[in-house]
């Protein structure tokens, strides 16, 4: 066995694999943009030395040029030239001439005018012959010379007369005055100019070279230096020299900064891992947490799905996965729980049938513990029913698969047997390999009890059947029949060997249709309705029985169906059939009774509302009264003479009109004498306005009959004190003879004519009420006549409801809207 | 004998471009010509050197110098030589600066056989000279420069003999032919240098013995390239002629300035010799017309004191150098006439002596008899007190011809005396001068 590496923790590892990579990779960098910049930063520093260089060269050639310019100019002056030829006068005028010479850029400069030989002629300075000079014969060609060596420098130029060089103009400086010759631009403060015989012949910086000394070999070693050529002057170079000290002072602080930078993003790179490394460890400790909590138990223990993504995720997922081991775990002891309380014994054995466990149920109907049983060869438990031998199908080795439902007998100790079905399966092994048998003990004691129970309840129930008057089927949900009685095999007849269990419904329906056992042909409607019980079907036998079938559809998927004998119920039906076509005539008879009385009672409410409408345009004071001289309908004449406003009057006693205060008593005094004077004539009345003045009025009080009541009817007309009567009265009653007689009459000649049978036949129970109105409208029309005296003699109207002579008076007999009280009064 | 008359102009043309292209310089050897049975053969020649402008400006006047040497020579060598031994000619070259005349003179004294040198156009170079001729006690024979402090040099004894204008008489001579050509009033246009004031001393002294002044006196320097200043001031001052005194280089700028002028303002120039002396006429050709230009001169072949003479020159002097179609080929003639008068009376003076022993030959020409001359008759032609040959008399003014061509002039008209025309014209030498002299 290895022994288990040491872990080391989360921090220590991400440290040691990133923090090596991510030090050479800065390190890496910051060598590379050191390098990059030191090089770049010599590049500049080799092209500004390059330009200085040049630009120093350069200002040396011009320097030199500037000079042989002046040189020449001074050459070519005609004095000077003269001079070579006027021997004999030069001498009053060159010294003078030459004293004041100047060339540019340098004083101190000797200055010789020689002849071609090199002899002086005149000078500035000591005179100087240079006869011996080894470039004059150059001079003489007619080139200028310029020499340059750490012992000065001469330049010469021709002096030329009449084409040819005749003479020179020497100009030569000191060695000492050579630096100022060759100074440079005051940028150029790290440049040398070196003799091509390797001496310094100027030098901007003396650290770097002193003049007149050979150049020194660190100059190009330890300085950064280019060395350019002076234009024109090939026995001069020119250095242009940096300390790298200097030059590379700036670089060397940005590298010393980068490398600080470099520093500080280690750093935070390391407190970076570390964070980075707390936030990702932080969770990874609450899911070892979280796991150690699940391994101790914990199952419902959860991680907070709290951090980054990742984590975030993880912990989503582990807790799904606790979740799913939860419901795993629960439901394992879930299935231990039921193993443990099932009724059912379950027991356990290996291939040589060696009892390994059991169920609680098992260990108490063995009244043992696991301990006892476990060991125990199974058919110490378990015996034929019948032999009490072993059960050979619970041998192990003749399980195949599953064996199911085997009936055993269970021996359960202190000689108790129990009645028990055994199922056994067997349990493969992880490797494959026949592994466990499992038993199931079904303690069917019960069972068999509750079996007995059951045929004697379905023999009972058979017997009931049996017992039935009615036939009975029952046909399960494959459509074979069931269960029947005997009542339904008679139904056969001679087809009755037909009806056994088993035979499909749809059999024997065909074998009633195709034998005639029933009228018609409806097997396919039978089929259907047999399938879709819903309504009683009743069917009509040949030997002229009914049978009224009652089907249900069981919740097994079977149909219960009842066969009554209905013959002599569709007989009484038959009957009660033909009574209720009578009935139905009756009541069509009854309905158009009821139209035409509907059409009677519109004409009325038609005339009533005719006699409203006279009675309110009538122009005369008209009160009609019940007969408690209540006010039930007055004109609009009557109330304007009154001072009121009709309603105000409907509804209240004759005696406001009488009295201020009318009492019972008084009231009731006022209507006798009123009553009394009913037929009389026209009498003098004073009446009680609204405003309390007193109406100074004449009254006629008339009675009216009606069929079921009796109304009276005041006409007032004001009067003087002498005069009795008016106009008034008369045209009011005029008007009632106008509108209410003819309308009377025309109602009553309708009702006459219904009677007649005008509207078809009259339905009899429409007959009482027709005869009634016919009645009531008589007795209106003689409260007329005897009011109004008799009428002018009318013809009755004709059917087509045509009047010959003068237009037939309506009188309305309806009684006018009044309070429901009073009604009911 | 080839009459020189006949001698065309254009053949005159040729014969200066051949000999622009002669060599310059050469190497002292015996002058080539007819050796007489006199003449040793094997016997060194007595050797004369000339030291000349041999290059630059005044080339012309030290070729035409040589040219006289040589024909002289040629013929005395042809007639047996000097004392048996023939004559040679050491040429050296002293681009008219006097350090190198001097130098010229220190080897000349170095030089063996050397008896005399004849010297050129330069009165600087000579008078540079001067000290190293008499240390050396070399004779010098001038046959051009004229600045009278080369002969009046102060030596004694004076070993410079010249055969050319004298300064002196040279400035009487050119404010006569003013005088006469009516300038009252000259102005002074004077080159820098001894011969400039030479001559103006010269002038002056002729001004003054009238009890005249110059106008103005102006001075240039040698390779002056303008003059306008010079000339305006001489004019501002009321010159009414300029008396020019310069070389050919700053003669031309001071003749282009003048033609360069408005021709009111133009003056005429009345101009010493000098001008002569190189290719002057080339340079101002197209401005001569603008300008009165007249010069002094002493010989012409137009009109030579002996035609005789002057017709044997012309001859060899053609046939010995070419080019002859006319007298005006001949370069600077008076320059050839000078020399080739000087080195007879030279081998007349080395005869006398006996010897090429200098002083000897010193002695013996200011001794020597009348001589009759290409330019004149010398009677005697030195003597111990003068020992310059010629004298104002032998002065005349002249001027170029559209051919370049220097004719003299008639001096009491200013108009050029019939000379020999145009070949094309038929005239010829002797015909045009009529004028012979013993």
């Amino acid at each position: 066995m290895t022994p288990a590496r040491p872990t080391t923790s989360l921090l220590f590892q991400v440290l040691w694999r990133v923090l090596p990579a991510a030090v050479l990779i800065l390190l890496v960098i910051w060598y590379g943009a050191a390098r990059i910049m030191e090089k770049t930063v010599e590049g500049e520093l080799r092209a500004g030395l390059q330009r200085e260089a040049e630009q120093h060269a350069t200002a040396i050639a011009a320097q030199f040029n500037l000079l042989l310019d002046a040189m020449r100019v001074l050459a070519a002056n005609g004095l000077l030239i003269n001079s070579l030829v006027d021997t004999q006068e030069r001498q009053n005028y060159l010294p003078t001439f030459f004293q004041s010479l100047r060339l540019p850029g340098l004083r101190g400069a000797r200055i010789t005018l020689t002849d071609y030989r090199g002899r002086s002629i005149a000078a500035k300075g000591q005179s100087e012959s240079y006869e011996d000079a080894p470039w004059l014969s150059e001079v003489m060609d007619g080139r200028d010379h310029v020499s340059i060596t750490p012992e000065g420098v001469i330049i010469a130029t021709p002096v030329v007369y009449e084409g040819l060089p005749e003479g020179a103009l020497v100009v030569e400086y000191a060695a000492r005055h050579i630096d100022r010759l060759l100074a440079g631009p005051p940028s150029a403060q790290d440049t040398i100019v070196v003799h091509e015989s390797g001496r310094v012949l100027y030098s901007a910086n003396p650290t770097l070279a002193l003049a007149g000394a050979p150049v020194a070999a660190s100059i190009l070693e330890d300085w950064v230096s280019l060395t350019v050529a002076v234009p024109g002057r090939p026995e001069l170079s020119l250095i242009a020299a940096a300390h790298p000290l200097i030059a590379f002072k700036a670089v060397k602080q940005v590298q010393d900064i980068l490398l600080l930078t470099v520093a500080c993003s280690l750093l935070a790179l390391a407190g970076g891992i570390l964070v980075a490394t707390f936030q990702a460890t932080r969770p990874l400790s609450d899911f070892v947490a979280a796991i150690r909590e699940i391994g101790r138990g914990g199952i419902s223990h959860r991680i907070e799905a709290a951090g980054p993504t990742e984590f975030h995720d993880l912990a989503k997922h582990f807790n799904e996965m606790v979740e799913r081991l939860e419901q795993t775990t629960v439901s394992r002891d879930r299935v231990d729980n039921i193993l443990n309380s099932m009724a059912e014994l379950l027991i356990v054995t290996d291939r040589d049938c060696v009892i390994q466990t059991a169920n609680q149920a098992a260990l108490e109907v063995f009244k043992t513990s696991e301990a006892e049983l476990r060991g125990q060869q199974l058919s110490k438990r378990l015996r034929h029913r019948e032999t009490r031998n072993e059960l050979p199908g619970l041998n192990p080795r003749n399980i195949a698969g599953r064996v199911q439902s085997i009936e055993a007998l269970c021996l359960v100790g202190e000689g108790r047997e129990l009645p028990v079905l055994v199922s056994a399966a067997r349990l493969g092994s992880e490797d494959g390999a026949e592994g466990s048998i499992v038993y199931v003990v079904l303690d069917v004691t019960d069972l068999s009890a509750a079996e007995a129970a059951r045929a004697e309840a379905e023999q009972r129930l058979r017997m009931a059947i049996e017992a039935m008057s009615e036939a009975f089927t029952y046909f399960d949900k494959d459509d074979r029949l069931v269960v029947f009685n005997s009542k339904y095999k008679e139904l056969y007849g001679d087809q009755a060997d037909a009806v056994v269990e088993g035979a499909s419904f749809q059999e024997l329906t065909r074998l009633v249709y195709d034998n005639g056992l029933l009228v018609g042909d409806y097997v396919d409607i039978r089929l259907n309705h047999h399938s879709n019980p819903k309504a009683a079907v009743e069917l009509h036998h040949r030997d002229g029985r009914w049978l009224r079938v009652h089907e249900q559809r069981t919740e097994d998927g079977g149909v219960v169906g009842v066969r009554t004998d209905i013959t002599e119920l569709k007989r009484r039906e038959a009957q009660l059939e033909r009574q209720a076509r009578e009935l139905e005539r009756s009541n069509n008879e009854l309905a158009r009774e009821i139209g035409l009385r509907r059409s009677i009672e519109a004409s009325l409410r038609d005339s009533e509302a005719h006699a409203q409408a006279l009675f309110e345009a009538v122009g005369v004071a008209v009160l009609i009264l019940d007969e408690e001289a209540v006010i039930e309908r007055i004109s609009t004449a009557a109330g304007d003479l009154l001072g009121y406003a009709s309603s105000e009057l409907l509804g209240q006693g004759l005696s406001r009109l009488f009295f201020a205060e009318p009492a019972a008593a008084q009231e009731q005094g006022l209507w006798q004498d009123l009553a009394r004077l009913a037929k009389d004539r026209p009498r003098r009345m004073d009446l009680r306005r609204k405003d309390g003045s007193w109406l100074r009025a004449t009254a006629s009080f008339g009675e009216l009959l009606l069929r079921d009541r009796r109304l009276f009817m005041l006409v007032l007309r004001e009067r003087a004190d002498d005069e009795l009567g008016s106009g008034d009265g008369d045209r009011a009653l005029e008007a009632l003879d106008q509108e209410f007689r003819p309308a009377l009459a025309s109602m009553l000649a309708t009702l006459q004519l219904l009677k007649q049978g005008a509207g078809g036949r009259l339905p009899e129970k429409a007959r009482p009420m027709v005869e009634a109105v016919e009645k009531a409208s008589a007795e209106a029309l003689s409260r007329f006549d005897s009011l109004l005296g008799p009428s002018e003699p009318q013809q009755p109207p004709t059917p087509k409801g045509k009047a010959s002579g003068t237009k037939p008076r309506r009188v309305s007999a309806k009684k006018s809207r009044q309070p429901k009280s009073r009604k009911r009064a | 004998m080839k009459n020189p008359k006949k001698v065309s102009r254009n053949a005159g043309a040729t014969a200066l471009l051949a000999v622009l292209f002669l060599p310059l310089l050469i190497a002292p050897s015996p002058v080539r010509g007819q050796q007489s049975a006199a003449v040793d053969s094997s016997a060194q020649p007595i050797v004369i050197g000339l030291d000349a402008d041999m290059s630059k400006g005044a080339a012309k006047s030290g070729e035409a110098i040589r040219r006289g040497l040589l024909l002289a020579m040629e013929e005395i060598n042809a007639a047996g030589g000097v004392l048996g031994r023939p004559l040679a000619l050491s040429v050296r070259d002293h681009r008219g600066t006097p350090a190198r005349g001097r130098d010229n003179m220190e080897a000349f004294a170095a030089e063996r056989n050397l008896v005399a040198v004849v010297g050129g156009i330069h009165t600087p170079v000579a008078l540079a000279q001067l000290e190293a001729i008499h240390r050396h006690r070399l004779i010098y024979l001038g046959p051009w420069a004229a600045g009278t402090g080369v002969v009046d040099n102060g030596y004694a004894p004076n070993y410079v003999f010249r055969v050319s204008v004298r300064d002196e008489y040279a400035g009487g001579f050119l404010i006569d032919a003013a005088r006469e050509r009516g300038f009252h009033r000259v102005g002074f246009l004077l080159w820098r240098t001894a011969w400039g004031r030479s001559n103006e001393k010269a002038m002056r002294d002729a001004l003054s013995r009238e009890g005249a002044q110059p106008a103005a006196v102006a001075w240039f320097n040698t390779n002056q390239k303008n003059m306008r200043r010079e000339i305006d001031a001489l004019v501002a001052a009321g010159a009414e002629a300029i008396m020019l005194v310069s070389n050919p280089v700053d003669g031309i700028v001071a003749v282009r300035e003048m033609a360069s002028r408005p021709a009111e303002e133009r003056v005429p120039i009345i101009s010493h010799w000098g001008i002569t002396g190189g290719d002057f006429f080339t340079a101002v050709r197209d401005a001569l017309p603008k300008v009165d230009l007249t010069f002094l001169q002493t010989f012409s072949f137009y009109d030579p004191p002996f035609s005789a003479e002057a017709e044997r020159v012309y001859d060899a002097y053609c046939l010995r150098f070419g080019g002859c179609r006319s007298p005006a080929d001949v370069i600077s003639p008076v320059g050839t006439a000078h020399a080739y008068d000087l080195v007879h009376l030279l081998k007349r003076g080395i005869e006398r002596a006996g010897s090429i022993d200098r002083p000897a030959v010193r002695r013996s020409l200011e001794r020597l008899d009348r001589h009759r001359g290409l330019v004149r008759v010398y009677d005697p032609p030195f003597t111990p007190e003068r020992h310059d040959a010629l004298d104002a008399g032998d002065f005349r003014l002249s001027r170029f011809d559209e051919n370049g061509a220097i004719r003299p002039l008639d001096t009491a008209s200013g108009e050029t005396s019939d000379g020999p025309q145009d070949q094309s014209q038929g005239q010829t030498l002797g015909q045009t001068q009529g004028k012979t002299q013993d």
